[in-house]
């Protein structure tokens, strides 16, 4: 099994187009960085303005901590779309180049070839997530330093700067498992698909649509939304709270866990069935 | 004819008695307030805000002078503008009217002097300010002071064993703008398309700060 992954991690670090999301991340962590570092001021003085009436504040808000929090936001927007690109190619991407029928004739079972493909794409997304987050400190520290981390929403919590770095801890790990029902997602649509495009484009057009439908819908779908796992995608930040909501967090990570076990059963059942025409 | 004359005279004389009562009050606890040295001293601010979540701070006041104060801290601090430094010694050199409003009973039974100050200059923006005096132990115990943009603020002060008699606890109170912040921008998509109906334009805003190990400087 783990010759079998390693061919297949060979397999998707050999392709330009993995390189893709590890540059994408790059690309945005610098730019999120270099925007707080000549604006960061005066927008975090605007969101402040009811403080600052009252209050004198002192210290660094602009640090690490912060922007990766920030960049950590945007998470569950680009980074499914990046997870696709690889994760939507693993099945679809042997039918498309027609080498299905010539892997499988291999002595290997078609569990085992798909067991070794998930976890190839599931370390493709781990690696992702985790180049994302220390990256995302390692510039912060080095352009900022560290200090306390101020969590804008419908309150304001500032979290003292030894307060912060478990909450990271906690929140990478509940990130890899929401990216990792996106994996999967991406991994019945590749293997539903003859193409790479398809899978990429629906795993995309499903986490965008049902987060529209959920927003806006919210009149039509509303009992249906505590059990999409869309709702979740962005419950990382839960751990960013003074006191920690662990009903929701449990919640969320139960409807993770359901959708990544029925995604991936889904796509064992309906491969090991299929007819391999190409 | 004759009784007008006589209630406009008591008025005119019970008037000037307020304030030449006033006045001997206010100067003994300027008096007494000159006389802080420099010093420092171990705060810890607690917030109480609706729409603000921040644990207790900590910090290290340097008082060089009234207007010379540095507050310092290893954390982000917020430090109330109004009400939690000693503006009330310039507000009370600076006054342009003091007017004794009698007296009122604490808790523990000890009298109290009331007093309300016009300050002449518009010192910290403040336009009058009505101050609880108690007069036998030279302390101010509490301040409500109204300013001329930024609403008022309630100053109350607790006393221990300190240097120069300064204070060991302040507590504040203030109205403050609301937080107001579309979901959108905040990224909280769970506030997205709900509007919360209890949510009022303003709050209230409510800070303890506690003084210990007063040290000379």
């Amino acid at each position: 099994m783990i010759k079998l992954i390693q061919i297949e991690l060979y397999k998707i670090f050999r392709k330009p187009r993995t390189y893709i999301g590890f540059g994408a991340i790059a690309f945005i962590v610098t730019v999120v960085n270099l925007g707080f570092l000549f604006e960061g001021e005066q927008l975090l003085g605007f969101l402040l303005d009811s403080l600052k009436d009252k209050f004198l504040l002192s210290g660094n808000l602009i640090n690490a901590y912060t922007m990766t929090f920030v960049i950590l936001n945007s998470l569950w927007i680009h980074l499914p779309i990046l997870i696709s690109i690889t994760a939507g190619d693993m099945i679809s991407g042997e039918a498309n180049n027609g080498t299905f029928r010539l892997l499988l004739t291999r002595p290997i079972s078609r569990s085992k070839l798909l067991t070794a493909k998930f976890f190839s794409a599931w370390i493709y997304t781990v690696l992702l997530l985790l180049f994302m987050i220390s990256l995302s400190l390692i510039m912060g520290y080095l352009m900022f330093g560290v200090g306390d981390l101020i969590v804008i929403k419908s309150t304001i919590s500032i979290l003292s700067s030894d307060d912060t770095l478990w909450r990271f801890g906690y929140a990478t790990l509940y990130g890899i498992l929401s990216m990792t029902t996106v994996t999967s997602l991406s991994f019945l649509l590749s293997s539903l698909s003859e193409n790479s495009i398809g899978p990429i484009v629906g795993t995309f057009a499903i986490i965008v649509g049902l987060t529209i439908v959920s927003t806006l819908g919210y009149a039509l779908i509303g009992p249906a939304i505590p059990y999409l796992f869309t709702t979740y995608l962005p419950s990382w930040d839960l751990f960013f709270t003074m006191e920690l909501d662990t009903a929701k967090l449990t919640h969320a990570i139960y409807v993770n866990l359901a959708y990544t076990i029925a995604f991936i059963t889904f796509t064992f059942y309906y491969f090991k069935n299929k007819d391999i025409l190409s | 004819m004759k009784t007008l004359r006589i209630l406009i005279l008591l008025s005119i004389f019970t008037l000037t008695a307020k304030a030449q009562d006033a006045e001997p009050i206010l100067n003994k606890l300027v008096t007494k307030l000159e006389k802080v040295k420099p010093y420092t001293v171990d705060l810890t601010i607690n917030i109480d805000v609706e729409f603000l979540k921040i644990k207790e701070r900590k910090a290290k006041l340097v008082y060089n002078g009234p207007d010379d104060i540095d507050i310092n801290s290893d954390d982000f601090m917020l430090m109330p503008k109004n009400g939690a430094q000693m503006e009330y010694l310039g507000i009370i050199k600076n006054r342009s009217a003091a007017i004794y409003e009698g007296t009122e009973q604490d808790s523990k039974g000890n009298t109290l002097t009331k007093i309300k100050i016009i300050p002449g200059k518009n010192k910290d923006g403040v336009i009058l300010a009505n101050m609880v005096i108690d007069e036998k132990k030279n302390r101010l115990v509490k301040m409500k002071a109204f300013t001329e943009s930024n609403g008022s603020f309630i100053s109350e002060f607790e006393y221990g064993n300190n240097l120069y008699d300064m204070p060991s606890k302040v507590l504040l109170e203030f109205d403050m703008k609301n937080f107001q912040i579309p979901a959108h921008l905040s990224g909280d998509i769970d506030a997205v398309g709900k509007k919360d109906a209890t949510k009022k334009e303003t709050t209230t805003g409510k800070v303890v700060i506690t003084y210990t190990g007063y040290k000379k400087k």
